[in-house]
Formats: structure tokens, C-alpha cells, sequence
């Protein structure tokens, strides 16, 4: 029964990683990591920052959250969305609707 | 080992592909007794229904209609679960064919009815060695099955035959692809079964194996029916 | 117990001995999984991150709008915005964007209000004067340039404009800032030409979170040509991305689930005549049908779990460890500024089950049912063939 204590032993280590990896995912509220969050969000705070400077390739795919449903389309009436990142986030929603 | 089995067969019938255009009938009523720790040939030409009587006293199918009595208890109507545990606890078989697993060692083809009971693996072990000593397969234990000879294959599947212990011994055609020497072999390694109490049950059409000395009874068939019995 | 472990043992003995085949179809499920699960991971994390560092983002931001676009605020706005009960601090933000034709990237260039605040994550100070800024990492490695050193940007009357870098933001805080030109208020307007008695929007303080919506539809109803965004809409943006209806995720999926197919097929279009020989002999040796059924179970399985193991284990490592090198060329498009994704590892055990039941259950099936047929035969019918 070598094999499948083998098999066993290593399944288990792979679970026990996991394990390691969910621990490591809430030691992420541990004072170290605690610091680097109030960092960040100080900086928010003080700059008034809204998005995360992740698609730079467009203006409105740089903000997305404040973007307006038209902007993806607005060169000419009938353009298309063009930029990669349109098809990775979804258009944000007006203020007070309900369609999520 | 248990006590040797006694079987006997009561109207035994079976169809294959029932009410298809290829239905045919392999046994058609037979009624045997194999004697308890004898050996006992069935013998026909080919088609006479010798394999399928076997497969059917060896709990390896279950026939269309009839009965079949193991140590008096009838097989026939068992559940799967308990016909498997006769057949593995009772019957060691001896294909044709041989049926070795051809990427399997030897060793491993012989474990092979080990595999799904209890039994501890140095136990199984141990009863391989034991049974590869006594058919001089020790040296082989590691080889593949594909990798050796007609004579060693037929010895690995008589060792996986008697792994499990069985009072019973089913061989269908042992010698059809073996010379004089290594059927007269074979017929050596059956007696000592015979001498250890077992019962032997053979179906052949190899005249070497019905005229032999140590052949019990012989029973002889033709179209699914039994002919005669000596 | 023991009986298990035996015929696990078979089971492995049988993957080795097609030990190829069972190589190539575990590295392609780990593969599939490893783009699932990394896919599913970074946009668990990003959401985590946006609810727990966006929290500190602007309670309401106001937008003007015009034909349906964005268009400048007038000041005026902020002050009627302040006499609703329950709005505190209201400021008018300077900000838009910089093209630069040299390096052919998109910046955003923010105003603040000219107080030299140091930060944790600000090497230097913030800009005091008109001729100072601060800027991100990702700006001051594409212009090389450093704290204590010099910018050039061209404003939009034409002319080249030299600042002083006073600041650079850090690499760990690059998910916010890399592409950032921070100037002072005043600044901005000038540089931007920004008529007077104009902001790009507002920022409002409201005071009991819980009414964030209430103040937003009184904004609304007091000035109906603008937009309020409130921090909620903010943080659900990210909650969006890689949502199952996005092109990228549906192409992603879809190739995987193409992948899966192709393999769950090669098993399900009946087993070969080989297999059924194998079963028809391990029925004749004394193996039933539940044992030769768990023997096809534990060959699915073992296949199955140890690619979804690896997958979910090496998605992790590569969005957590490496972060996302593999996804961040399918993530930028064309962007030309971009970030490293220090992300805080973030395992949903919900996102690991529903994946492993997602990978596992499917293969174990596809492996199974197809053998269920011969295992429920007589061995002899199935070594008559």
C-alpha cells in the first residue's frame, strides 16, 4: 500500500498548503498588514482618490466607477468599445438604480 | 481451506441474446453432480456448451433458467454481493485464455483477488510467495505477464487460481496452447491439488486430459446437452 | 479501510501504467484550473482590496452632466450642496487628464489643496507651490526622473511646462498612484485652462453613512443636471470586474469548459475494448461491481484532486507570489502605464469548493458512468466480448 499512502501524503500536503494559504489570506489583519491598509487608505482619504490606476488606456476605463454609460461610445455615433478593458468591467450603474 | 464443495446442477438452462435474431442456446436442461475432491472432465468438441456450463457452475454467470447447488445452498437466486463472495471464496478459475493483466507483474496478477477484501497486505504476501514457491514462479515475481513464457503464464494463472484458498478449480482447455511436456505438467501440479482435498473440474477436448489417470469422472456433451457421463 | 487503501493502490498502479496519457491529461486540468482559479483569486482580491482601502474614498462625488456626458461643475453647486441637513464637508476637485504623445500613455494629473502633507506612502512631500508636483511610480520610471527632480508636461495652451518633483509615490501603493501627477488646485486650473467658477466635480462629506443614497437623491432633486456617485457604487464597480458577462471572462470560460469537454469526451465515448477486458477479469477473479465501480472512482478522482490541488495552489502563487505576471498582459490592453499587483492574499474557501465540485465532480463522472455498464455485467459476458 506504498502508493496510495504516497498519494495520500502528498494530497494532504497539498490540502495543508491550502490550509497555509487560507491562514495567510486572514493573517492579512495581523498589525503588519493593519499598518500597510491604514497607509493606503490614508492616502485615499487625503487625495480623494475613487479608482485604482489599473487601465490607463483610456479616460474612462481609468475611473471606472465614475464614468457615464456614453463614454465608451462617444467618439461617433456608431462606434464600438474599443479598449481591451471594456471587456473586463461592466458599465457602472446611475445613482439609486436597482438593476443589480 | 474449507471442506470440498460438492455442485450439482438441476435443469440448467441458458440462452445468450434471448429474443434477438442471434439468440442461442449453449445449455439446454443439464443436470450434473461433480463428486467432492475428484477430478471431473467435461468433454465436446468445440460449441458443445462445455465453457458456458462452466461459467455457470463457477458462479462466473447466472443461467437462463435451472438451479445450481454449492455445498447444497442454490447460487442461482443469490444477490450479486454474496454470488461474487462464492465465486471468490469457492472457485479459483483457470481461463483459457489465461486473462493475465498483461502490464501487471506476476506478483500482482496473483494478488489480484486480494485486492478488494481485508486482508492485510503482508498477509497477501506472504500467501503469494507461498504459492509461487510451490509452481516455481519466485524468480518471476517482478517479470510483466506479457514478458514471459505460455508455460509460466499458464503457472501465474493457476497461482491466482489458488491465491484465494478455494475448494474448487475450474480450468477451461488448460492445455490448448501447451506442448506434451507442459501439459503433462500441468496435469502433475493438479494432482497435488487433488492430493490437498480439492475438487478439480476441467473442460476439454484434449484426449491426453480425459484418458489420463487421474481423471475422476468424465461427462461428456454435445450441443448443450449432456450425452454420457463414465 | 484497509480495503480502500488496496484498491487505491490499484488504481494508482493502473494511472502509472499509462503513466503518459495520465501526465497529459493531469497538466491540462492543472492548466484549466490554474486559469480559473487565478481569474477568480485576482477579482476576489481586488474586490477585497477595494472594500477595505476605498473605504476611505469620498462619502458622494458630484458630477455635472451635459447631452449625457461629463462636463465641468460650476463652484457655485458645492454651496447649495452644504445647506442640505446632514452634509458635511464639501470641496470642488481639480482633475483630468494628460496625454503625452512622447511616451504615448494616458496620466491623471490631480489637484490638492497645496498642503506639503507627508505621507507613509509618499517618499518626499506633497506639492506646496504651482511649480511643484508629486507623481507615481510608474511616472517618474517612464520619465526618469526622481524625487528632487524635474517634469515636463505641455499644458493645453501649447507650452512646455518644467516642475519640480517633490515627491514620489512608493511602489506599494502603485495600485492607486502610478499613473498620478499630483499639482496643487491652482495649478491644475491653469494648466487645464479650466474656466473660472469651475471644478471637474465635487466632493461631499455626509455625515451618517447609512444615508449615503437619501443624500444622493437629494442632490439629485435639487440639482437635476448632475450625477452623484456614492462610495457603495465605487467599491461595486470593482465587484464587476471579470463579472461572469464580460467578454474576457466568457472567452476565458469558454475555452476552459471547450478544454474540459474534449477530455470529459475521451472518457465518456465508451471505455476501450482494453478496459473492459480488465473489468471483465477483475469480475472474474472475484472483484464486484461496487469494487470495480470505486476502482473507476478513485482513477477519476486521483486525476481530478490532484489537478485542482495544483491548479488553485499554483493560481495563488502566481496572483499572491508572482503577482499575476500571467494575467497582467491579458489585463492591460493597451495601457501603457501599469501597475504591480501587490495584492493581499485573499482565499474565499466558498470559491475553492464551488471550483473543486466544479473540476472534480464532472471528471469523476465522465469516468464512472461510462464503465458502470461493463462493471454491472457478467464477467463472462464481458470476457466473451
Amino acid at each position: 500500500m506504498v502508493k496510495s499512502k504516497i498519494f495520500i501524503g502528498i494530497t494532504l500536503g497539498e490540502i495543508l498548503l491550502l490550509s497555509l494559504f487560507f491562514l495567510l489570506s486572514h493573517a492579512a489583519r495581523l498589525p503588519g498588514r493593519e499598518g500597510e491598509l491604514q497607509a493606503r487608505r490614508e492616502l485615499v482619504q487625503r487625495l480623494g482618490l475613487t479608482d485604482f490606476a489599473i487601465w490607463t488606456e483610456a479616460r474612462y476605463t481609468r475611473h471606472p466607477s465614475q464614468t457615464d454609460f456614453f463614454s465608451p461610445f462617444q467618439d461617433f455615433p456608431s462606434s464600438l468599445e474599443h479598449f481591451p478593458a471594456g471587456s473586463i468591467i461592466a458599465p457602472v450603474l446611475p445613482s439609486g438604480s436597482d438593476r443589480r | 481451506m474449507e471442506t470440498s464443495a460438492h455442485i450439482r446442477t438441476e435443469n440448467v438452462r441458458k440462452v445468450y441474446n434471448p429474443g434477438r435474431p442471434d439468440e442461442m442456446t449453449a445449455l439446454a436442461d443439464v443436470s450434473i453432480t461433480i463428486a467432492r475432491g475428484a477430478v471431473t472432465v467435461i468433454k465436446g468438441p468445440s460449441g458443445s456448451g462445455k465453457t458456458s456450463l462452466l461459467s455457470v457452475i463457477g458462479c462466473m454467470s447466472r443461467p437462463t433458467a435451472g438451479r445450481v447447488f454449492v455445498d447444497g445452498k442454490d447460487v442461482v437466486k443469490l444477490p450479486e454481493r454474496f454470488l461474487t463472495d462464492v465465486r471468490r471464496k469457492k472457485f479459483g478459475f483457470i481461463f483459457q485464455q489465461y486473462h493475465l493483466i498483461p502490464n501487471l507483474s506476476t506478483l500482482d496478477n496473483i494478488l489480484l483477488p486480494l485486492y478488494p477484501t481485508a486482508m492485510k497486505p503482508p498477509e497477501m504476501k506472504r500467501r503469494a510467495r507461498a504459492v509461487m514457491t510451490k509452481l516455481s514462479l519466485a524468480g518471476k515475481q517482478h517479470s510483466k505477464a506479457k514478458n514471459l513464457s505460455g508455460g509460466e503464464q499458464q503457472r501465474v494463472a493457476i497461482a491466482r487460481a489458488l491465491i484465494n484458498d478455494p475448494a474448487v478449480i475450474i480450468a477451461d482447455e488448460p492445455t490448448a496452447h501447451l506442448d506434451r511436456g507442459l501439459a503433462a505438467e500441468f496435469m502433475r501440479i493438479l494432482a497435488s491439488l487433488c492430493w490437498e482435498g480439492r475438487t478439480v473440474l476441467i473442460a476439454t477436448h484434449d484426449p491426453f486430459i480425459y484418458g489420463h489417470e487421474l481423471v475422476g469422472t468424465t461427462i461428456a456433451m454435445r450441443d448443450g446437452r449432456v450425452e454420457g457421463e463414465r | 479501510m484497509i480495503k480502500h487503501l488496496k484498491i487505491i493502490d490499484y488504481a494508482l498502479a493502473s494511472l502509472l501504467r499509462r503513466k503518459y496519457k495520465s501526465l497529459a491529461i493531469i497538466t491540462a486540468f492543472t492548466v484549466v484550473v490554474t486559469a480559473l482559479a487565478s481569474i477568480l483569486l485576482f477579482t476576489g482580491a481586488l474586490k477585497q482590496e477595494a472594500e477595505l482601502i476605498l473605504a476611505g474614498a469620498p462619502d458622494l462625488i458630484v458630477q455635472r452632466t451635459a447631452g449625457g456626458r461629463h462636463d465641468l461643475v460650476p463652484v457655485a453647486y458645492a454651496d447649495r450642496i452644504r445647506d442640505i441637513p446632514g452634509i458635511g464637508l464639501v470641496v470642488p476637485r481639480y482633475w483630468g487628464y494628460y496625454y503625452d504623445p512622447l511616451t504615448e500613455a494616458n496620466y491623471t494629473i490631480l489637484g490638492t489643496d497645496g498642503k506639503a502633507e507627508r505621507l507613509e506612502l509618499l517618499e518626499g512631500r506633497l506639492p506646496e507651490k504651482d511649480g511643484e508636483c508629486a507623481v507615481g511610480a510608474g511616472i517618474a520610471e517612464m520619465q526618469r526622473t526622481v524625487s528632487g527632480g524635474e517634469l515636463i508636461l505641455v499644458d493645453s495652451s501649447n507650452t512646455g511646462v518644467l516642475y519640480e518633483v517633490v515627491g514620489v509615490f512608493r511602489a506599494a501603493s502603485s495600485l492607486l498612484t502610478n499613473d498620478l501627477i499630483v499639482l496643487t488646485d491652482n495649478e491644475v486650473i491653469r494648466f487645464f485652462g479650466l474656466p473660472s467658477g469651475k471644478a471637474t466635480d465635487i466632493s461631499v462629506q455626509v455625515y451618517n453613512r447609512e444615508e449615503l443614497q437619501t443624500a444622493a437623491a437629494k442632490v439629485k432633486r435639487m440639482l437635476p443636471d448632475t450625477r452623484p456617485i456614492t462610495r457603495t457604487e465605487l467599491v461595486r464597480t470593482y465587484e464587476m470586474v471579470f463579472n461572469w458577462r464580460s467578454g474576457m471572462l466568457l472567452t476565458v470560460f469558454s475555452a476552459a469548459v471547450i478544454a474540459f469537454c474534449i477530455l470529459a469526451w475521451d472518457k465518456a465515448t465508451g471505455i476501450s475494448a482494453d478496459e473492459k477486458r480488465e473489468i471483465g477479469i477483475l469480475k472474474a477473479v472475484g472483484w464486484d461491481t461496487s469494487d470495480v465501480l470505486a476502482l473507476k472512482f478513485w482513477e477519476g478522482l486521483i486525476i481530478a484532486l490532484t489537478a485542482f490541488l495544483l491548479g488553485t495552489i499554483a493560481g495563488f502563487v502566481h496572483i499572491f507570489f508572482f503577482k499575476a505576471f500571467l494575467l497582467a498582459p491579458v489585463i492591460k490592453g493597451w495601457s501603457i502605464v501599469f501597475p504591480d499587483f501587490h495584492l493581499a492574499p485573499h482565499l474565499d474557501p466558498y470559491l475553492v469548493f464551488t471550483l473543486g465540485f466544479l473540476t472534480v465532480a464532472p471528471y469523476v463522472a465522465s469516468t464512472v458512468i461510462p464503465a458502470w455498464k461493463t462493471a454491472v455485467t457478467d464477467p463472462e459476458t464481458i470476457m466473451r466480448g
